[in-house]
């Protein structure tokens, strides 16, 4: 049994059927793309894996809980332990420095500043950003802003990445770069990685692509 | 999460909308500075009144009571004990002009012998207020107390008021617009681990921050509108002065005093925020959240 079960969701908003009765099962450690078309539903496959959306009907399991089933203090452990989330475009608070950026999910479980600060400069050790910590979003590239989301999703420690078209914004250079690291990370610990992206570079990485063609998924190992 | 850093955090949402915070803390610090500086302007003049009304008494208030009750003598040393009045011995003057049961206390502050001359515990010592007789001599600065307490009692109390509900609703308006314009921040601190506690407390801490700002920025207005009053009314205040008074003695009239409705406004301004806050506590809902990450 994966560590992601999708049972017969579905979503729709109105009338429009963007997801129709998706049946997934994710492996620990693979690394997942989901692709389609514009507006075919990546994003909100995402965020409904993610727990940000609710399905209009099925369940998600994720690491043996269902997500519409948890509670307030379970949703915020779910989502300071279980996922780690890298929003489309880099997003980063532009008035928090790098470092500021990568702590604020430690800051938010109560770890202490100098423990959270070590392991956010280790990160950015591995992720080569480290020279960039204490610069603010606007004065670093595109790659490393990328680097700077997975970084602050990684602090945790979490099992599962949802990465939301994270090299969108990148030349072909950076968007390897990002790629590579997500691909080291998955390997390295055993991370699982779901990436929502029409970039066809990222299927180089991937072990499985999963398409939405009229809210429908074909799956396809790699 | 600790204070430091729930506050670290608000204080960031501050410089990430520079403009947005500022036009808060200008239109709500120069509402209430208005009233501050109204407030500051009238204390100082009553001050100088006060000044002038007393100079011939050295600042000092002498009252003259009667009470008529004969089975109830007692009562005004009572009372002059309780207000701080001690009873003088009158001069050979005011004997041949006063009743004999008449008795004169001299009072060294105004406020004390303003409480003692409105007779307001009638009831607590259960005496007849109609059979009790007192008032000022040689000096008007009860009357000059009086004045200006109603002044403010019925203009400045019901502006504040007034100010109040404004402000409460300003800042609940700039917290709407600014949360509803943070969905993204919203949601990304949620996807980080933070729970909606922690979200409402950074931004109370947020508009607490922005009050406390326009705090100074109000105080700030009402010293510069004093400043200018007095400048402006020296003259006007000093020959008005000396005409209602004309054995006094030529004091600065200085338009700045402060009192306690003063710092009472400014804590209007803090006491504004949690209102405010309440009002547009739903944005922080889940379902509000999903469905503005879908707006967006």
């Amino acid at each position: 049994m994966g560590i992601i079960q999708l049972q017969n969701v579905s979503k729709q908003y109105g009338d429009k059927i963007i997801l129709r009765d998706l049946n997934l099962d994710i492996d620990t450690g693979s690394f997942v793309a989901i692709s389609g078309e514009s507006g075919a539903g990546k994003s909100t496959l995402l965020n409904i894996i993610g727990g940000l959306e609710q399905p209009t009907s099925g369940r998600i399991i994720i690491d043996g809980k269902n997500v519409a089933e948890l509670n307030a203090k379970e949703r915020v452990n779910f989502y300071r332990h279980t996922v780690g989330i890298i929003f489309q475009g880099s997003y980063l608070q532009p008035q928090l420095t790098l470092l500021e950026n990568i702590t604020l999910p430690g800051i938010f479980a109560g770890i202490n500043k100098k423990e959270r600060t070590a392991k956010a400069e280790q990160l950015a050790i591995t992720l080569g950003i480290d020279e960039q910590l204490k610069s603010l979003p606007k004065k670093v590239s595109g790659g490393q802003a990328g680097r700077a989301c997975i970084a602050r999703a990684l602090l945790l420690d979490p099992k599962i990445i949802l990465a939301d078209e994270p090299t969108s914004n990148l030349d072909e250079t950076n968007a390897r770069v990002v790629l590579d690291v997500l691909n080291k990370i998955r390997r390295q610990f055993g991370v699982t990685v779901i990436v929502a992206s029409h970039d066809k570079t990222v299927f180089e990485f991937t072990t499985e692509v999963i398409t939405i063609i009229n809210g429908a998924a074909q799956t396809e190992q790699r | 999460m600790k204070l430091r850093e729930i506050c670290f955090l608000s204080r960031r949402e501050i410089t990430a909308y520079p403009t947005r915070s500022r036009a808060t803390v200008i239109v709500i610090g120069i509402l209430f500075g208005l009233l501050l500086a109204a407030l500051v302007i009238l204390q100082g003049l009553e001050n100088v009144t006060l000044k002038f009304a007393g100079s011939a008494t050295d600042g000092k208030v002498y009252l003259v009571s009667i009470y008529s009750d004969k089975n109830n003598q007692d009562l005004i040393h009572q009372r002059l004990a309780k207000y701080g009045g001690i009873v003088v011995t009158p001069t050979n003057k005011e004997i041949a002009q006063l009743p004999e049961s008449a008795i004169i206390a001299e009072f060294n502050d105004v406020i004390k012998a303003y409480n003692y001359f409105e007779k307001t515990d009638s009831l607590e010592l259960y005496y007849d207020v109609a059979k009790y007789e007192i008032y000022e001599l040689h000096s008007k600065q009860l009357a000059t107390y009086r004045w200006f307490m109603n002044l403010k009692a019925k203009f400045v109390r019901p502006a504040s008021l007034v100010l109040l509900v404004v402000a409460v609703f300003i800042l609940a308006f700039t917290m709407s617009h600014i949360l509803s314009q943070n969905t993204r921040t919203f949601v990304l601190y949620r996807s980080l681990g933070a729970s909606r506690a922690q979200l409402i407390l950074i931004y109370f801490a947020y508009m607490l921050q922005l009050a406390l700002r326009a705090i100074v920025f109000a105080g700030i207005i009402a010293v510069i509108l004093a400043g200018i009053s007095t400048v402006i009314g020296w003259r006007y205040f000093s020959t008005e002065l000396a005409i209602l008074y004309p054995l006094a003695p030529h004091y600065p009239p200085i338009l700045f005093g402060i009192n306690w409705q003063c710092l009472e406004t400014l804590l209007w301004m803090l006491i504004a925020v949690p209102p405010a806050f309440l009002l547009c506590l739903d944005q922080f809902s889940n379902q509000k959240l999903a469905l503005k990450l879908k707006g967006d």
